[in-house]
Order: structure tokens, then sequence, then C-alpha cells
């Protein structure tokens, strides 16, 4: 991925900021406001506050990189610490499902 | 209600309990689940211009009983949306600025600046972008095309001349001159950013990539992939386990963006500056 425009950077912090990919619900968190704000402060061009291009977007991107890496983190933790597979669980992610078999109670050999 | 359970242990176990959910709620001992609906900002009554988190109408302390007091708006901003993000179990490992800046205000360890200049100066002998491997031939043209670059970069904004080698038993590979630049840099800072650069130089175990990081140069991602140039590479030849690379790859991109906006928002207190020159 290349450098991600303003646009797409606006657009991905806030879906990042609705919890549970509830649409509409990132109003209710405040840091919403201010980034909108910011968003509008430094369109025009940001050498009139004396910084170089694109610093204030740099620190819009790292933030969505570290919104983004949390849930990333969150959803390989989840995944992967449930321990081992049973081995219905292991033929289940080829496709395939273990043979039914007839329960009948063991001959008694020793008795 | 602990007193009841405490009741045949001494009583300075019952002490020691009620201290820990003074000060920040105990969260330090064990999975609390999300006791606040919403977490906001407010400015402090102290100390004006500087914001307090609040949970529910508690304030926000560290773990050793100091009230969090953060300059920039953003930055609290942020503290708060951390806390809001928790949905039924506080998960302490995950929030990366919490934690960071917990260690800002409590400094437990009582570092001093000098100390921690050794600590960050330490990592320069050694730097992973200066000592490179020569084998495989695919891998020493990646160091090349992704490293030189870092190098020059620095060389061109401090004047220094650092070089890389492929052997490792060359003595005095970073010059005394070169080095009394870095150290002369990382003194400019206060102790609090000094102790954010640290814990970013600890995650990339490279202190070119961090100034790199401080300066814009590339973009947190590629920094972090440029940190682990030879794990990527054995990736691209044998495969990628996700619940190994990817963990460690998400966990170091967290930890040193969130530790870089702490950086910037300590350094670099936009708002303010703005707003008095609006207004006069």
């Amino acid at each position: 991925m290349a450098t991600k425009s303003a646009l797409t950077v606006y657009k991905r912090l806030i879906r990042e900021l609705s919890p549970n990919n509830l649409l509409f619900s990132y109003r209710s968190s405040p840091i919403y406001l201010k980034i909108k704000d910011d968003y509008r402060r430094y369109r025009p061009i940001t050498s009139k506050y004396c910084k170089h291009t694109d610093e204030v977007l740099f620190v819009a991107r790292t933030y969505l990189t570290y919104l983004e890496s949390i849930r990333t983190r969150k959803i390989i933790h989840s995944t992967y610490s449930k321990g081992e597979k049973t081995v219905q669980q292991a033929a289940n992610i080829v496709g395939l499902e273990l043979p039914k078999t007839t329960d009948r109670p063991h001959l008694p050999l020793n008795e | 209600m602990n007193t009841l359970l405490f009741r045949r242990y001494s009583p300075c176990l019952i002490r020691l309990c009620a201290r820990s959910s003074a000060t920040n709620f105990g969260l330090t001992n064990r999975d609390r689940k999300r006791f606040y609906k919403q977490a906001s900002i407010v400015e402090s009554s102290q100390s004006p211009s500087k914001y307090e988190i609040l949970l529910d109408q508690r304030k926000l302390k560290t773990p050793l009983g100091n009230l969090v007091t953060i300059e920039n708006e953003f930055l609290a901003l942020a503290l708060a949306q951390e806390w809001n993000q928790q949905e039924k179990k506080i998960d302490l490992s995950s929030m990366h600025m919490n934690s960071l800046i917990n260690t800002l205000i409590d400094n437990p360890l009582k570092i001093t600046k000098a100390q921690l200049i050794d600590k960050i100066m330490y990592f320069l002998d050694w730097d992973t972008l200066l000592y490179r491997s020569d084998y495989p031939e695919e891998f020493k043209q990646l160091q090349i095309k992704s490293w030189d670059p870092i190098l020059s970069f620095i060389n061109q904004q401090f004047h220094t001349n650092f070089e890389s080698t492929y052997y490792l038993d060359k003595k005095d590979l970073v010059k005394k001159s070169d080095r009394d630049i870095i150290e002369k840099y990382l003194a400019n800072f206060d102790q609090p950013s000094l102790t954010v650069v640290l814990f970013i130089v600890e995650q990339l175990k490279s202190i070119f990539l961090t100034i790199c990081l401080l300066k814009q140069f590339q973009s947190v991602e590629n920094i972090a992939s440029l940190s682990r140039l030879e794990t990527e590479f054995q990736i691209s030849r044998w495969s990628n386990v996700e619940y190994h690379h990817d963990y460690e790859l998400m966990d170091t991109c967290s930890k040193i963006s969130a530790a870089y906006l702490i950086f910037y928002c300590l350094n670099n207190n936009i708002t303010q500056t703005v707003l008095s020159k609006d207004k006069a």
C-alpha cells in the first residue's frame, strides 16, 4: 500500500472509531470532533503555519496505524489462543468430516 | 466487602487492598470489567490549559496515585478514546498510550536524563543498519536497497559519515565525532521525550530508524518492516506464520505508533501556538 491520501485516512479513521461496526456511532466518541476540526484547519497549505508538507497528515496516518494494529492484534490473539484443535476440528479446516461409527460396547476379553 | 473476606488475615493486608483501589481502581491486580459508561476529557481546575481524563466523573490516576494531566488536547482525546474502546473487559496490555503516559508522569525507576541518553547511545554502536550479511545474494541486495537510503538520509541530516560493514570484527565503526553529533541531537529533548525515544529504540533495535521516524522520513509501517528486514526476507522464502509473524508485526506497529504520537504531542504543541497567532 503506497502512502494513503488524506480522504482515505479520514474514512478509515471513522471506521476505526465506530465500535463493533455500528455505523454512525463514531459521533459519540469525543475524538471525532477534534479530527474533523483538524482536517478542516489544516486543509489549506500547511506551510502557512511553518510546517513542511504532510506533517499533520503523517500524524493522522500514524494514529490510523495505531488503531488498526491494536484491532488486528486482538483478532489474531483471539483466533489463535484457543489451544489445540480436536481431530474433528482439524478435519473441518480442509472440509472433511470424520466417518460416523456405531458405538457398541467392547467385547469383554478378560473376564 | 473486603473486610468481610479478609477478616482472618492481618490488618495490613486490608489496608493494602483499600489503598490500591483508591489510587487506580485496582486495575493492576486482576481482570476488571468495564465499570464506566463514558470516558471524556475536561479542563483541569488547578492548572488551566491542561486536560484531565474522566471515567464517568472519576478522575483517572496513574498506578502511583498521581493525577493524569496532559497539555495537548489531541493526546488527551486519544487517551479517552483508548478507554472508550475497551468493550467488556479492560485490556491493559493493549493500551500502550495509557501505559506510556503513566510511565512518563510517574517515572517509577527514577531515571535521570543522562542515564537515558546513555541507554539510547548504547544502541548506536551495534545498530542493525550498520552490520550487514552478504549471504544470500538476494538478501544482500535487499539490505542495500532498503537500508542505504536511510543511512544516506541520516548522513545528510547530521553531516556524519556512517558506513555499513559486512564483517563482525571491525573495530570503531562508529567514529567518536559522529557519536558526539548524535548525542548532542538527543540532548536537545527533555526527559519525557527521551523516555519515549528509548521505548521506540528498544522496539526497533536501531537508532537510525528511530531518528527517521522522528523526522517523519518514512511511514510507521515501513519503519516497522525495515526493522525486521531479515524476518521479512525469510517470510518471502518460507511463507508467513500468522500467529507469530503478524502478531509480532502488529505488536511492534502499535507500540511505536503510540510512542510516536506521544512524542509528537509533547514536542509540537500546535494547537496552542496556532490559536495565539490567530488571536494576535
